[in-house]
């Protein structure tokens, strides 16, 4: 389709978590994504939360966030008859996915094999530690691979254990950069093809900011601080009537403007002294600024501190929960969510492309496939196998 | 056989500045496109300052590991765009180029002339990426922020900490790294794009919105379910035990994730408790997830006892995911995994070695580019305008006077 990013590519998705985002970008980009899932379904399935809160494999909703647009077949690459079904399948993909999921436990899949098989193949490993090393052969979770990459120490509550990012960091990370990876090999072409390999816990490792950098030249160990910030206040979470709201100062002048409008609003207290103007003092006693600042957003709601910082130029916003996202005006007025219907879900509302590409616009438009959905569709309509043998099969448990 | 870097032939006129345009070109860089710095030099990359600082040395715009982790691969040019002399050699540049980014407020480079309408009529197929923080059209266009008020914005922030707790997040500039990232993504994408059809295009980046695609299904899920409870420490619904727990020594921690009853069955051989396997309040994942927390108070105090490396070296040996809670120091002197891999390199810098984190992409028929340093200001003014514009030296010297470079 010209109308898309990429075109005429189609992508076997053989992995796990670790390629969940990232095929699902590729088809919202415009590739043809089939995602290979085991007899008994992809583990994500049983994923909560569920809609509804009703525990069923067609309604886990990471299932359907993270396979939406996608196509779904069955297949057991480690069953004894997969090797004939693997010889037609394998040469009508451009991008093959393999990963700690199905992927990465199968012969059959390993990079030798699918190369023999159609020889300018991109073929795309991500894991937790990458394909080469001692970890290599390291089972792994997202929380594991943020512990390994230095993510993890550095996140949360200095008097409390590390805390994880709730979302999957680990996950995004590393199917991020297999996306770029993979479409700059689409790009420059691959006669003789290509083999990309991600290794998550260096995904997290180049999230670290100046952690890392800091210990190499300064002997620093950074440790958690919150959400306090360790070279700028105020650049913290502030407490509000119904959640929290984030200011960030980081210039003089920046501080001015706040330390305005604390006066006018009569809790400037001890902050409203010159000792407070360079950022340096600021930091170094950061809490005493942080009770002051506290003491202006308790007043209010998330709504009307967003608009009277930004009405004043101070760079501030609510600490919006996922609920908060629906209704914010920014959003709404890009036309940022993305509504999908799903057969037995009803409508639903995803979020919306990363970046607008102006002239090949992201869109999806179809749900994620229930189970086996495209079985008949891709094995027996496009490969030739008779509709039986499709049967027998399921029987057997190779699909 | 080693082939060309994917990018290679591929330029980029650079105008990014901190740190979500700069990660961007980073990755680009190192899949082999050439990428053209700019800086002003009464205005040059704020990031320069910033620490940490080679030897401690805060001052001058040459010491920053930051600032150099972050632009390494480039070339750097000084061009003052608010000399119509400036404006018209960066016009001649992007006819020469693939692609603009730009992560100024919006509005900035219409300002300076060199918004996409205007570019286009230099170079018709040009892609140009602009990366602002709430996107460059709708009623929050203008709005102010910096990373981590952008980070709260998108959501992240709400999903990290305790359910007893504030709302932590992750990092701190954590969604302007995140928008370097989708950036690389739409850059190659509409590449992509252009190579099937010709047509180059401008691509609008909100960090608000590129931040809030990374959130999994929280927002799918509010929409469907309504509000749910957001911060659950390292509690997941999907394993158990699943968590983070003290080792031998002051902030040794080892994270252990257990998603299924093989894996459980592992974990209670590691602990010397063949006996829980057997229990009933914790024979299935359903059991362990609602027994989530005596589960911790088994684990715990024995891992308390552990030296962490031999720990996971024997959680690993049984199968079990786990891995250390690596800090800063573990990284370079425990890690064996970061050191064999050669993540962190140095390099060579006028001012002495910095330390750099490589792009973790690798490709198998093409070495990923080593990184070359970061520039100093305006190092390859002169080299870039004879090699590319064919300018004399005389000419350049004389744009130099006119304070255009």
């Amino acid at each position: 389709m010209t109308g898309q990013a990429v075109g005429g590519v189609r992508v076997l998705d053989f992995g796990g978590m670790e390629s969940a985002y990232f095929t699902r970008i590729m088809a919202d980009l415009g590739a043809d994504v089939i995602k290979v899932e085991p007899p008994t379904g992809d583990p994500s399935r049983r994923y909560p939360p569920f809609a509804g809160a009703q525990v069923h494999p067609e309604r886990s909703l990471v299932f359907q966030h993270f396979q939406a647009h996608k196509r779904g077949i069955t297949l057991d690459p480690e069953h004894p008859d997969a090797d004939a079904i693997l010889q037609k399948l394998i040469p009508t993909a451009n991008v093959v996915v393999r990963s700690g999921g199905l992927g990465g436990r199968s012969a059959r899949l390993n990079p030798e094999h699918l190369f023999a098989v159609r020889r300018d193949l991109i073929v795309v490993s991500i894991s937790g530690y990458g394909e080469e090393g001692p970890c290599a052969g390291w089972p792994y979770d997202d929380l594991t691979v943020l512990a390994s990459g230095g993510l993890l120490f550095v996140t949360g509550e200095p008097d409390r254990p590390p805390a994880r990012p709730g979302n999957g960091m680990a996950w995004h990370l590393g199917s991020l950069y297999a996306l770029i990876g993979t479409l700059a090999a689409l790009y420059a072409g691959h006669p003789n093809g290509e083999h990309i390999e991600v290794a998550m816990n260096e995904a997290v490792a180049a999230l670290l900011e100046g952690t890392a950098l800091d210990y190499f030249h300064t002997d620093h160990v950074t440790r958690r601080l919150g959400s306090q910030h360790p070279l700028a206040s105020p650049d913290a979470l502030y407490p509000c009537k119904d959640g929290y709201f984030c200011f960030v100062i980081v210039r003089d002048e920046e501080w001015e403007l706040l330390l305005e409008w604390l006066r006018e609003e009569g809790v400037a207290g001890e902050l409203d002294d010159p000792r407070w103007s360079t950022r340096r003092q600021r930091v170094a006693e950061y809490p005493v600024v942080n009770a002051g600042v506290s003491r202006l957003t308790q007043r209010y709601t998330m709504q009307e501190l967003y608009r009277e910082a930004q009405r004043r130029r101070i760079a501030g916003a609510p600490a919006y929960t996922p609920g908060d996202l629906l209704g914010d005006p920014q959003l709404l007025g890009r036309g940022y969510f993305q509504k999908v219907g799903h057969p037995e879900l009803g409508e639903l509302s995803f979020a919306g492309p990363p970046f607008r590409l102006t002239e090949c616009p992201m869109v999806v438009n179809r749900p994620a496939p229930l189970l086996g959905q495209h079985n008949h569709e891709l094995y027996c309509g496009e490969l030739g196998c008779a509709p039986e043998m499709l049967e027998r099969w399921q029987v057997a448990g190779l699909m | 056989m080693v082939h060309n870097l994917p990018l290679q032939g591929v330029r980029v006129v650079d105008f990014g500045w901190i740190i979500a345009g700069p990660f961007c070109t980073k990755i680009l860089a190192a899949l082999g496109a050439e990428v053209l710095k700019i800086e002003g030099r009464p205005r040059p990359d704020t990031m320069r300052r910033w620490p940490p600082f080679l030897n401690d040395q805060d001052g001058g715009l040459e010491h920053s590991a930051t600032f150099n982790n972050l632009n390494v691969g480039k070339s750097g040019l000084c061009i003052n765009v608010r000399h119509p002399k400036g404006v018209e050699l960066v016009m001649q540049l992007v006819a020469a180029s693939d692609v603009v980014i730009e992560n100024f407020s919006v509005g900035t480079m219409d300002r300076f002339g060199l918004g996409y309408e205007t570019l286009r009529q230099s170079r018709p197929d040009i892609i140009m990426i602009s990366l602002s923080s709430q996107g460059a059209t709708g009623p929050h266009r203008g709005y102010v922020s910096y990373g981590p008020v952008i980070q709260a914005l998108s959501g992240l922030t709400s999903l990290g900490g305790y359910s007893d707790g504030e709302p932590v997040g992750v990092g701190g500039a954590v969604a302007d790294y995140i928008a370097g990232l989708q950036a690389a993504v739409a850059v190659v994408a509409a590449l992509n794009y252009r190579r099937r059809t010709g047509k180059g295009q401008f691509v609008d980046l909100s960090q608000f919105e590129a931040t809030a695609s990374i959130l999994g299904p929280a927002i799918l899920s509010a929409a469907v379910n309504g509000p749910a409870q957001y911060r659950n420490g390292n509690a997941v619904p999907y394993a158990a035990p699943h968590g983070v727990y003290p080792c031998m020594g002051e902030e040794r921690w080892v994270a252990i994730a257990v998603r299924s009853d093989a894996e459980w069955k592992g974990l209670c051989q590691c602990m010397g408790r063949p006996q829980l396997v057997g229990e009933p309040r914790f024979s299935t994942l359903a059991r362990r997830l609602s027994h989530r927390e005596e589960l911790d108070d088994f684990i715990a105090p024995w891992t308390r006892t552990q030296d962490r490396e031999a720990l996971v070296a024997r959680l690993q040996a049984s199968g079990i995911p786990s891995a250390p809670v690596n800090d800063a120091r573990d990284l370079f002197e425990t890690d064996p995994q970061f050191r064999k891999r050669r993540f962190y390199q140095t390099v060579d810098h006028p001012s002495g070695q910095f330390c750099v984190e490589t792009v973790p992409i690798r490709l198998t028929n093409a070495a990923v580019r080593p990184p070359t340093p970061a520039p100093t200001l305006g190092q390859h003014t002169a080299a870039v305008l004879q090699g590319i514009l064919g300018m004399a030296e005389a000419e350049i010297a004389a744009l130099a006077d006119e304070g255009v470079l």
